[in-house]
This record gives structure tokens, C-alpha cells and sequence, in this order.
């Protein structure tokens, strides 16, 4: 069912919350491959290519990174800092996946470069247009960089 | 009564002090008159001369009135009366002798130069006029030959005569005057130096009080010779030295010669009329100086004024100013971290459930029975995560407020607390645990450092997993006394150092996949906190084991004075 060449890089510490945004990506047309890694450290590890995700086999660029920001060992805001300042990481898409609708959150995640700010809904409904409207968007419709 | 009778005899005083002083001479020339008379007329009336010794006795009689005259303070009369005794005296004797040729005639010279003394210009003149009448009419007796001069009179004898004691009269006038005149300017600039004096007394008596009465303060002035010329203020007292031991004094011998040196550049940079302010420490008080330049009317800078103002009770709410915002400012971060963490913790586990439900629903209608019973699953684990991280922040909000009042507990007492609420865990884990006898007595809320103990003995089993041989040590190391440094440390995993401070953060977890919401270390550093104390962790990182130390306040009374099982009934809730 899931489409081989389509991949989401998911950072999200909450299980739960993983699980919730497996569901609604998949059984869609485009349905991704998700890749779900649950700390900022590993995060890093996988993009940065370095310890279990060394080889660039196991460790394949996705088309986009959904990011927590509120994740164990290294925050989501630092992820996004690494990221956006690796040459090699810069053009992935990020958006920033989170609980927070804090001001400071928000204008952080910007300053950082981040490509998009959602705030995770309360209602089902929601939850799972957002989710839908995001895999449209990101998956099929933005052009990715070619390198 | 003596008194009062010689009182009589005295010379009466005026208000006028030139009249005095004239009543006085006056009063000394009669005495000394009266005495020359009445003695030269024993003398003649012990020789049977009787004629002189009349004479004489009524010339004592008229001195003596004229010295009832003087007690009777007719000053004037006293004196023309003497003064004309004087003539006719000296008229008579002319007569008896040679006329106006007689020697005798020169004492109208004496009695011109006393006239000029005593009497004021007009009586003068009016003496001196006498005088010339009183020589006309002897000349004229002469020329008459009514006298027994062996002389004929010629009116010139008279003019010569009025010439000389005429250019006399002037002469003594004038020095009479000019005496009196400058004892009369001597009077006033004495006066007015009194005043002068007097003044300058008040003035230096303000500035006196001003510098003793400057709060807090000390008032130094130096010369160019770096001389104390004032040293005074209620200040000074407290720095040991007193006003008698600098006055006067070169600064270099009044204070120990390296605090002379200290300050020889400021005061020197004053004398050359630099104004600044310093502050330093003396003893252990905390001084502001203001170096002032005094500069005279001429515009030269003449002293150099060091104002010493004692400035440690505001340098010591200054600081504790500065503490208090600090600590406002460090709780108010910590508030908004909590609110922060707190809101984004609590919408977790709603968007869970929310989430869920709405797959549930779905699952339902399509009868997944594998996938609704993950669904309800996921649901209550949410529920219940829910209630945890309720039941942790609640927990959290109350440590602010200690729970019992705080009492004298032996911290091996606390350990022993805290390992019985854990027992189970340690031996199913079958966890070597070796706690260090005799620690302090510390001085805090017994069940909240149980918790302490608890939470940090409960982190270490989880982190030992690992092992083979789990092992926890407590114990303590006694750097102070009024602090003590107790420890737990285990043979776990460690932890990194990057993370050492993250740890201690509210629902900071760096293995999502542990137990717990990740409030217990929050809640450890809270009570420390609230007990006064510092916690922190000491781990090289992966295998290594970590030590979280943490102190306490130490009971202040010395360890003999309490037996053990006293402190122990005296630490229990509520105090008993």
C-alpha cells in the first residue's frame, strides 16, 4: 500500500501521537513511507548519518520531516537548527509538528527556518483533515530540491 | 557690713567708663592731697609755725569737701574745687612772696596740666581764663605795691606769663585731647575685635556641630603639609580614632603608614582641586568618599575636605534588593517554563484520546475487534497518563508550602524511610544498597526528604537495570558543618554531562520509553530548594554510574546535646 519512493522522516516522542498520524497518512493514493524515530539525538544520528543510520542505505532523505518540538535529549528546536544549518539538510522541508501554540514556540521556529508551523488539533476530525491536507501538499504537490 | 562701710569710700562709678576713670584719678589726687596737707600741717604746727598750719588746715578742709563731693558723685564741682583751691593756693603764696616773679607760679603750669586732664574744654578754658585773671590781678597788685615783692609789676610780666601758661594750656590741651581721642579709637577696635572674636567663636562652633553631627559620616580636613586640621563625625568613633589623636597631626604619623598610603593620592588629587568620589571597604564595613576641594575667596584651593559616609546598610539592602529580583525573576522563568510544559504535557494525552475515539468509532462499524480493543487501550493508557501528570503537578505546586514544621531528623533515619517504601523494588531487582552510618542530624520537613531519598534511590534502580550486580551507596561528605553533602550514587547507565542540567526539568524524560511522567527529579530539586539546599549530578555518561549530591542544613545544635532516640521522637510529624 505504501508508496516506495514518497518518505516522511516523523520525530515524535508520543507514541500515541505517531500512531494517530500513521493512520491517516496511510490508506491514502500516496501513502509514504513513514520513518519513525522518537528523540532528537537519534533524529540527528539518522539525518547526519552518523552510528546506526551510518550507512546511506538505511538512512534514505525524506521528502519531508514532520519534527515535535518538545522531544527527549535534544529539542526539536535544536534538531531544527542542526538541520537548517547543514548544507546537505537545508533543502528538506520541515514542519513542525506540535502541542504548543506558544508565541515564543512559533517565532523560534521560524527564526530557525522552519517551513511550516501546525498545531496538532484536538478533534479527530481535525486531526486527520490536517494530517491529509499536509501529505496532499507536501507529498504531492511541493517540488522538492533535486539535490 | 565691712564691706558695705568701705564701699563708701570708693570711688563712685559712671556709665560712662572716661568719667570713672577720671573719678578715679580725681580720687587718688585728693587722697594724696588731703594727706600732704594734713602732714604738712602737723609738721608746721609741731614747729609753732601757726599761720601755715591754719593755712593748711583749711586746705585739707576744702579737699576733704571736695572729696565728699566726689562720694556724693559731683564729679565736676570736686574737681573745679580742687583746681581752685590749687589757684588760690598758689595766688596766695604769690602774694606772700615775691609776686608774680615768685618760682610758685609755675605750679599754675601743674594745675593747667591736671585741668587738662580732668576737666572737659569749656571748664578748661574757663580755668585757664581764671588763671590769667587771678596773675593780672598779683601784677597789678605789684605795680601797686601791695604785696611784698621786692618787684615793681609791668604789664608785660603779665603778657609773657599768659603767653607761657596760655601756649601751655594748648599744648597739654591738645595732648590731653589727642590721648583721649586714641583711647577712645584703642576702645572701639578693641570692641570691635570682641565682636570679631565672638563671631568667628559661633562660626566655628557650627561647623563644629555640623561635622559631629553629619549621620553616619566622618569629616576630614587636610592642609597642604597633609595635616588633620578637623577630624570629627560620629563615624570616626567607630573607625578607633578620636579627634585629639588626628588634629593637628601629619597624616603619615596619625595613621598606620600603609592606610596613609592608600589615601595620600586622593587627598592629594583633592589639594589640587579635584573633586571625586570612591568607595572601599575598612574593617568590615563598606565606606563612600567624597574628596572636596575648599577653595578660599581667592579661588586657591586652601584644604582638602574627605567626607566619609557609612554606606554598608545600603550596600547591604542594595544587595539584597538585587537577591530578591534575582529570585523573582528566577521563580517568575520557572513559572512560565511550568505553565509552558505543563499546558503542552496536559493537551498530549487529549489529542490521544480525541484521536482515538474517533478511530474507535470507525473500527467499530467496520468490526475490527483487534483494532478496538488497541484503540481502547491506547485511550485508558492516555486516561491514566492523564491522571499521573495531574497528581505530579499537584504534588509539585505543594512543595512551596513545607508540609510539617521542620524538626531535627537524622538523616540515616530518612534513608531508612525512604528504603522501606522501596523494599519490593530493591529485591526483585536484587540491588546491593550500602548507606553510610552515623550521617547528620539535618534540619527539614521528614517526609518531603524521604521523598527526596525515595526519588533519587527509585531513578538509580531504574538506571541499574543493566548490571549485573546493581549496586546504590548513600553517604555523605562532611566539607561544613552548618551544610553537609549527602550523595546517591549507583552503578547504572550515567548519564551524559550535556544532559545533566535537562534532567531536573519538569516532564523531562531522555528515555521517552521509561516509567513516569519525568517530574521526579523537579520535584527532588523543589525540596532541596525549598530546605535551602543545591542538588546536582556528577556522571562521565554511558556505563559509568552517576552521584547526585545534594546538601542540607545541618542541625545547629551540637550532635551531644540530643541523644539519638530523642531526635528521633522529636522529628515525628507534628512534633508530638
Amino acid at each position: 500500500m505504501t508508496n516506495a519512493t514518497l518518505r516522511v522522516l516523523l520525530v515524535e516522542d508520543n507514541d500515541d501521537h505517531a500512531e494517530l498520524i500513521r493512520r491517516t497518512l496511510d490508506g491514502q493514493p500516496w501513502a509514504p513511507q513513514i520513518i519513525h524515530i522518537s528523540d532528537g539525538e537519534s533524529a540527528l544520528d539518522y539525518l547526519h548519518r552518523r552510528g546506526a543510520w551510518a550507512d546511506p542505505d538505511q538512512s534514505p532523505r525524506p521528502h519531508v520531516i514532520l519534527l515535535d518540538l518538545r522531544l527527549p535529549r535534544v529539542d526539536g528546536l535544536d534538531v531544527l537548527t542542526s538541520i537548517k544549518q547543514s548544507a546537505n539538510l537545508r533543502r528538506i522541508p520541515v514542519v513542525v509538528l506540535t502541542t504548543s501554540s506558544a508565541e515564543r514556540d512559533i517565532t523560534r521556529a521560524y527564526d530557525a527556518h522552519a517551513n511550516s508551523y501546525l498545531v496538532k488539533p484536538f478533534g479527530f476530525e481535525a486531526f486527520r483533515d490536517l494530517m491529509q491536507d499536509v501529505g496532499v501538499y507536501w507529498l504531492t504537490r511541493n517540488t522538492v530540491s533535486p539535490a | 557690713m565691712k564691706r558695705s562701710l568701705l564701699s563708701l569710700f570708693q570711688p563712685p562709678f559712671f556709665d560712662d567708663e572716661e568719667q570713672t576713670r577720671i573719678a578715679q584719678t580725681q580720687h587718688l589726687m585728693l587722697r594724696v592731697c588731703l594727706a600732704i596737707a594734713v602732714g604738712a600741717a602737723a609738721i608746721n604746727a609741731f614747729l609753732g609755725r601757726s599761720t601755715p598750719t591754719i593755712a593748711l588746715l583749711a586746705s585739707g578742709a576744702v579737699i576733704f569737701i571736695a572729696l565728699l563731693l566726689l562720694y556724693a558723685r559731683r564729679l565736676r564741682l570736686s574737681i573745679i574745687l580742687l583746681l581752685g583751691l590749687f589757684i588760690a593756693l598758689t595766688a596766695s603764696l604769690q602774694i606772700i612772696g615775691r609776686g608774680a616773679h615768685d618760682t610758685v607760679t609755675s605750679l599754675y603750669a601743674t594745675v593747667i596740666v591736671i585741668g587738662s586732664l580732668l576737666l572737659d574744654r569749656r571748664a578748661f578754658i574757663a580755668m585757664v581764663a581764671t588763671i590769667l585773671l587771678v596773675i593780672a590781678g598779683i601784677v597789678t597788685a605789684e605795680t601797686y605795691g601791695w604785696t611784698n615783692s621786692p618787684y615793681d609789676g609791668e604789664p608785660g610780666d603779665w603778657f609773657d606769663l599768659a603767653l607761657i601758661l596760655g601756649l601751655t594750656a594748648f599744648a597739654a590741651r591738645l595732648l590731653s585731647e589727642s590721648l583721649h581721642h586714641s583711647r577712645a579709637l584703642a576702645r572701639q577696635n578693641a570692641e570691635a575685635l570682641k565682636t570679631q572674636a565672638a563671631a568667628l567663636r559661633i562660626s566655628e562652633e557650627r561647623y563644629r556641630i555640623l561635622a559631629a553631627n553629619l549621620p553616619d559620616s566622618a569629616v576630614l580636613i587636610f592642609d597642604h603639609d597633609l595635616r588633620f586640621v578637623l577630624a570629627d563625625g560620629p563615624e570616626l568613633a567607630a573607625t578607633g580614632y578620636s579627634k585629639e589623636m588626628l588634629e593637628g597631626r601629619l597624616l603619615y604619623e596619625a595613621i598606620p603608614h600603609s592606610f596613609a598610603a592608600q589615601v595620600e593620592g586622593n587627598i592629594r588629587a583633592a589639594l589640587s582641586g579635584r573633586r571625586f568620589a570612591a568607595e572601599s571597604p575598612y574593617e568590615d564595613r563598606m565606606y563612600q568618599y567624597q574628596y572636596v576641594p575648599l577653595i578660599d575667596d581667592s579661588g586657591q584651593v586652601k584644604y582638602a575636605m574627605v567626607l566619609a559616609r557609612n554606606v554598608t546598610e545600603q550596600h547591604r539592602m542594595q544587595a539584597e534588593r538585587e537577591r530578591l529580583i534575582a529570585e523573582l525573576e528566577q521563580k517568575n522563568a520557572e513559572l512560565e517554563r511550568f505553565t509552558y510544559t505543563a499546558s503542552h504535557d496536559l493537551k498530549s494525552p487529549l489529542i490521544t484520546i480525541r484521536g482515538f475515539l474517533g478511530y474507535l468509532e470507525r473500527d467499530l462499524c467496520e468490526g475490527n475487534t483487534e483494532r478496538v480493543q488497541n484503540d481502547i487501550r491506547r485511550i485508558d493508557a492516555a486516561v491514566q497518563k492523564m491522571e499521573r501528570l495531574l497528581h505530579d503537578l499537584l504534588e509539585l505546586s505543594r512543595i512551596g508550602r513545607l508540609r510539617a514544621a521542620p524538626h531535627y531528623v537524622p538523616f540515616n533515619a530518612i534513608v531508612q524511610d525512604a528504603l522501606e517504601l522501596l523494599a519490593g523494588r530493591i529485591a526483585e531487582r536484587q540491588v546491593r544498597i550500602r548507606v553510610a552510618p552515623d550521617m547528620p542530624v539535618v534540619y527539614g520537613d521528614r517526609d518531603r526528604l524521604v521523598e527526596v531519598v525515595q526519588n533519587l534511590v527509585d531513578n538509580a534502580l531504574k538506571f541499574c537495570d543493566n548490571q549485573h550486580a546493581p549496586d546504590v551507596e548513600i553517604g555523605v561528605i562532611r566539607e561544613s558543618q552548618e551544610m553537609p553533602i549527602f550523595f546517591v550514587r549507583d552503578n547504572g547507565i550515567g548519564i551524559d554531562p550535556k544532559y545533566h542540567e535537562q534532567i531536573f526539568g519538569l516532564f523531562n524524560k531522555l528515555d521517552p520509553h521509561t516509567e513516569g511522567t519525568g517530574i521526579g527529579l523537579t520535584i527532588v530539586r523543589r525540596i532541596i530548594d525549598v530546605h535551602g539546599g543545591r542538588i546536582w549530578v556528577d556522571s562521565h555518561g554511558s556505563g559509568s554510574g552517576a552521584t547526585f549530591y545534594f546538601s542540607l542544613p545541618a542541625a545547629p545544635t551540637p550532635l551531644e546535646e540530643v541523644s539519638y532516640d530523642q531526635r528521633h521522637t522529636q522529628s515525628a510529624p507534628g512534633g508530638g
